[in-house]
């Protein structure tokens, strides 16, 4: 009797095809109300022999079903599984959802470089507004008005008294009226002269740096500038050339080896084979005066910069409004 | 200065190789632009600085070549013969503060007419055009000497002589009128400098001679001026006239007040040469010296500020090649400025010449050793990490860095339609600007993002996004004190956004490009600075469009915008196409002061700690009028206060099928959680009840099924 209860348990559990089928058949067999759960049930009925006889079958029969359901549960779900996977298919061909970079600004990349570098070597920030007094931009750094030097600036002026700065330079007055050295900082930002063409733009980017102690000379000068000039550009030559600005004495000019051809002569170069990027010198006297700093205690280096140019250097730009035009397809490269 | 190499070789004593002195004019700061053939010969272009006013001229760049190869000088050598006398001629220095010297010659009887040809070959390879014999001697000798001399018809010059002075002194008038020999009238002020003769102004001192005494054809008699004007007034007179002369350029700059004799003696002596007349004595008044300079200078003190091993000999051997006279005093030295050298007058000037000499290439490169700490602006740094973050931030949300210039138009402020009470009105403008679309500070970063948007639409770019960080320029409110000529704006640093979207297609379903996503950034980017308490609301910028805009507080302060572009504004932009462009600006200046990672510098986040038990969701969705605005149900839950409200959110907003015409449906979830058991669902419910009772009776929303 309970042969033919299992071959037809086989031959039905051979039809399921689903969990739920399955669960349906389980209860129809073991459970509470099931034929194998009712048999156990009338066992009481029986001699005490054929209970024992019985009884042993039964739980086998009733064993060998919990097993085989259970294979089969395992079996159907793996199969319900790789259903839905082959279901769940997508176009992974299909572009990924447009998550990207933007291109950072050449210029504020070269910027940020640049601070990096002068924070390598010890130089802290500091920062003073782009439309400031004729006072910090000129007369305090030794160019009074009707000074032949005013002519190198070509200045934008908001009253007689204002102007938008030609250089990051009152920042050094600036800070130097409030602290005492030693002092070691570069300020970097806008600049602005009147001045518009293939290489001009009225407006522009400058950092300018000091270091003011008791004992600095124009070797470290040389030092510094050049440690930073072969950080930015690579192991290059650096030159230094005699020159003149109002706010340093002496005055430097400093020239990279063309990066372009290498120092043969180029167009970049204008044949000479040297690149001008820096202007620097030995702060003036009346520079230390006009701070109020004690004669003769403190000497000191300043230096300055265009980052325009340092960026159209580095990375081959032939026009300087290309900065100013925002084009994604120039800002995108960067 | 162009110094033709043929003409400067005339002057030094043995053989020059261009190349060479091209190289070493560089090396020692007079710096080679070009070397170009003008008329088979080649002409070194020097770029000098306007302290070398002893190199504008060719004797000048070869005494820097006598320096730099210690080769000799040769000056010209000539000699003034039978000189008339003459004591009738006078000359009268009315304002001996501005003219510290004046000399002169008659020369009488001379030819007018062409120059020789070498004489032309030569001004035209210095730059100078040929006029006559007269005229050019002047300029020659200016070429060759630096000084600048002018000649005047004698017979034209009333009252035999020649006054100096400015109109003040001289007529007492506030402004004299003169016509100059470039044919033009020029209003002269009362401080400006004048020759006169015994009735009128005949030049501008140091600047242009006057067209009433000028040497033409008929002349037969001149009067030759060499004189030492003060540079600061030269330079005062020529900037009012905006004119720049050759005269003008070395007087201002400083010219040598004893080399002019020498240069006056030349030109009297050419022009007999290559126009005959007679040459009468020199006139000189002299009425004031300038002071040779002394510089008191230690050699240790120059080794130590220059950083290099230069033995005492080798300074005093450079010095003596500069013409700079040494005399030793005690433990130091003094050196004597020659008075070519105005722009020497301190230790570092006389280090600087040491050094330029010397070779800058032969000073080492030495990094400093001993650093001193220096103090950082903890301030600033903590600015500039937040800007540095934000900027960050932009990049990695795929907008691309924008950098303008910091100009604007002032139609601007039109076209964005501001009242006129409006901050943004107050900006700064330029005296001398460039063009009138540059004529202003920008007080906003929109017009200029937006003119880029149109720009790249131009050429075809069908969607971009682009932010900038940078500042405005507010002019400080002046309606109350009295305007200061010296008052300094407002510089506060902006956050400007803007995305453009043309035929914007995608396999998505999602915009990049709409008034969500740039309220999402601005929205993610405030919580990461942890600002409370802040609102939008709908905007009250005239230039946005007025259903699609919001207005953004914190604290109730308000600190910027988001919103579409009213297409008001848009027509009035070169789109050819139909661009969606959305835009935000905030002042990211009020962020810093409101974010507690500025404001309070210790104690910047503190932990606090998380329930573990587990959360229960209630979904409710409600029906409201379409004006309704989402912000109030998440307010009203806010408000309702309860302590086991973990979160709420919107999950969907709907109108259409199945909703009442002029309603829509807004979906939201609250989270209930309780620190310290598990809630019951029971629990939930009566708080949940209570809480949407309390919403439909404030807001008059119905449940929705």
């Amino acid at each position: 009797m309970q042969e033919s209860l299992k071959q037809q348990f086989l031959k039905e559990i051979e039809k399921v095809v689903s969990v739920q089928d399955l669960l349906n058949l389980k209860a129809r067999y073991i459970g509470k109300k099931g034929i194998i759960t009712e048999q156990l049930k009338n066992l009481g009925k029986l001699s005490l022999d054929e209970r024992k006889v019985q009884g042993k079958a039964l739980n086998e029969l009733k064993n060998f079903i919990e097993e085989t359901i259970k294979n089969k549960e395992e079996e159907l779900r793996q199969k319900e599984i790789s259903e839905s996977l082959q279901k769940e298919f997508i176009d992974i061909t299909l572009p990924g959802k447009d998550y990207y970079f933007g291109g950072s600004h050449p210029v504020n990349r070269t910027l940020i470089e640049i601070i990096d570098i002068f924070r390598e070597l010890g130089f802290t920030v500091e920062e003073g507004p782009e439309i400031e007094l004729d006072y910090y931009n000129f007369e305090a750094l030794n160019i009074p008005k009707n000074h032949p030097a005013r002519d190198m600036q070509d200045t934008f002026y908001v009253s007689e008294d204002v102007v938008l700065r030609t250089h990051t330079s009152p920042v050094q007055v600036r800070v130097m009226e409030k602290k005492k050295p030693p002092l070691r900082f570069i300020s970097p930002g806008k600049v602005y002269r009147c001045d518009s063409d293939v290489t001009h733009t009225p407006m522009f980017h400058q950092v300018e740096g000091l270091m003011v102690d008791e004992d600095v000379n124009f070797s470290h000068l040389k030092g510094v500038l050049v440690y930073f000039l072969q950080r930015l550009f690579g192991k290059i030559p650096v030159r230094f050339r005699p020159s003149f600005f109002p706010f340093t004495e002496p005055s430097t000019e400093v020239d990279i080896g063309c990066i372009i051809c290498g120092g043969k002569g180029c167009r970049v170069c204008k044949g000479t084979g040297w690149l001008e990027v820096l202007g620097a010198g030995m702060v003036h006297p009346n520079v230390f005066k006009f701070a109020g700093y004690p004669e003769g205690k403190y000497t000191g280096f300043a230096f300055g910069m265009g980052v325009e140019r340092l960026t159209m250097l580095k990375y081959g730009i032939d026009d300087i409004r290309l900065f100013f035009e925002n084009d994604i397809r120039f800002l995108r490269q960067f | 200065m162009r110094v033709p190499f043929y003409w400067l070789k005339e002057y030094i004593q043995g053989e020059l190789e261009l190349n060479s002195v091209a190289d070493s004019l560089t090396m020692a700061g007079l710096e080679v632009g070009a070397v170009e053939e003008v008329y088979g010969e080649p002409v070194i272009d020097i770029e000098l600085t306007p302290n070398r006013a002893d190199c504008l001229s060719i004797l000048g760049v070869a005494r820097e070549i006598k320096a730099l190869f210690g080769v000799e000088l040769k000056k010209p050598v000539f000699k003034i013969e039978n000189e008339v006398k003459d004591d009738k001629f006078k000359v009268i220095i009315a304002d001996p503060e501005l003219c510290y010297r004046y000399a002169g010659r008659i020369v009488r009887g001379v030819k007018i007419g062409e120059s020789p040809s070498w004489l032309k070959k030569r001004l035209e390879q210095a730059g100078i055009r040929s006029i006559n014999n007269i005229v050019d001697v002047t300029n020659y000798v200016l070429l060759e000497y630096g000084h600048p001399l002018h000649a005047f018809d004698l017979d034209l010059l009333k009252g035999y002589c020649i006054r100096v002075g400015t109109s003040k002194t001289i007529s007492g008038k506030d402004r004299e009128e003169i016509e100059t020999l470039d044919g033009v009238k020029r209003t002269v002020s009362a401080d400006d400098l004048l020759i006169w003769d015994a009735e009128k102004p005949v030049a501008i001192a140091g600047v242009m001679g006057g067209a009433n005494t000028e040497v033409t054809e008929k002349t037969v008699n001149v009067f030759l001026e060499s004189a030492y004007f003060k540079p600061e007034s030269v330079r005062k007179t020529a900037k009012r006239l905006g004119l720049s002369t050759e005269a003008s350029y070395r007087f201002e700059r400083g010219t040598d007040i004893e080399n002019l004799i020498h240069a006056l003696d030349r030109a009297a002596y050419l022009i007999q040469q290559l126009a005959g007349g007679e040459i009468y004595e020199i006139i000189d008044e002299y009425v004031k010296k300038i002071p040779t300079a002394e510089i008191k200078f230690k050699p240790e003190r120059i080794r130590k500020f220059l950083g290099v091993e230069i033995k005492d000999e080798e300074i005093l051997r450079i010095l003596s090649l500069l013409d700079i006279e040494v005399k030793k005093d005690k433990d130091s030295y003094v050196a004597i400025v020659p008075t070519h050298r105005q722009d020497l007058s301190i230790e570092e000037d006389i280090a600087e010449e040491v050094a330029r000499i010397y070779g800058y290439e032969k000073i080492p490169a030495a990094l400093p050793q001993n650093f001193r700490h220096v103090e950082e602006n903890q301030e600033l740094s903590q600015k500039r990490k937040i800007l540095a973050k934000i900027r960050d931030y932009m990049l990695a949300l795929g907008f691309n860095e924008a950098v303008n210039m910091s100009f604007m138009s002032p139609e601007d402020l039109d076209i964005f339609e501001f009242p006129e009470n409006d901050e943004r009105r107050r900006f700064i403008s330029l005296k001398n600007p460039l063009r009138q679309e540059e004529s202003i500070i920008r007080t906003m970063l929109t017009p200029s993002l937006l003119k880029n948007v149109e720009r790249n639409t131009s050429r075809g770019i069908e969607c971009l996004k682009l932010f900038e960080i940078s500042r405005v320029f507010i002019a400080k409110n002046t309606s109350k004190s009295h305007k200061l000529s010296n008052s300094l704006p407002d510089e506060p640093v902006y956050l400007g956004i803007i995305t453009k979207k043309e035929d914007f297609k995608s396999p998505f379903n999602e915009d990049p490009y709409d008034f969500y996503a740039l309220k999402g950034i601005i929205g993610g980017m405030l919580r990461h600075f942890k600002l409370e308490d802040v609102k939008y609301q709908r905007s009250s910028e005239p230039f946005l469009h007025s259903g699609q805009s919001s207005d953004l507080y914190v604290k109730d302060e308000k600190i910027g915008y988001i919103g579409v572009i009213s297409p008001k504004i848009l027509d009035k932009f070169d789109f050819k196409t139909k661009p969606y462009i959305c835009l935000a600006e905030i002042n990211l200046e009020k962020i810093l002061k409101l974010t507690p990672i500025v404001s309070q510098q210790t104690q910047i986040t503190t932990y606090k700690p998380f329930s573990t038990y587990p959360p229960i969701k209630r979904d409710t969705a409600v029906l409201v009028s379409l004006d309704f605005e989402a912000q109030k149900i998440l307010e009203l839950i806010k408000k309702f206060g309860s302590e086991l409200i973990e979160d709420a959110y919107i999950f969907d907003v709907y109108k259409g099928k199945g909703i009442p015409e002029g309603k829509k449906s807004i979906a939201f979830r609250v989270i209930y959680r309780a620190f310290d058991r598990t809630l019951t669902s029971e629990e939930v419910e009566e708080i949940h009840s209570k809480l949407i009772n309390a919403l439909i009776s404030e807001t008059g929303a119905e449940l929705r099924f």
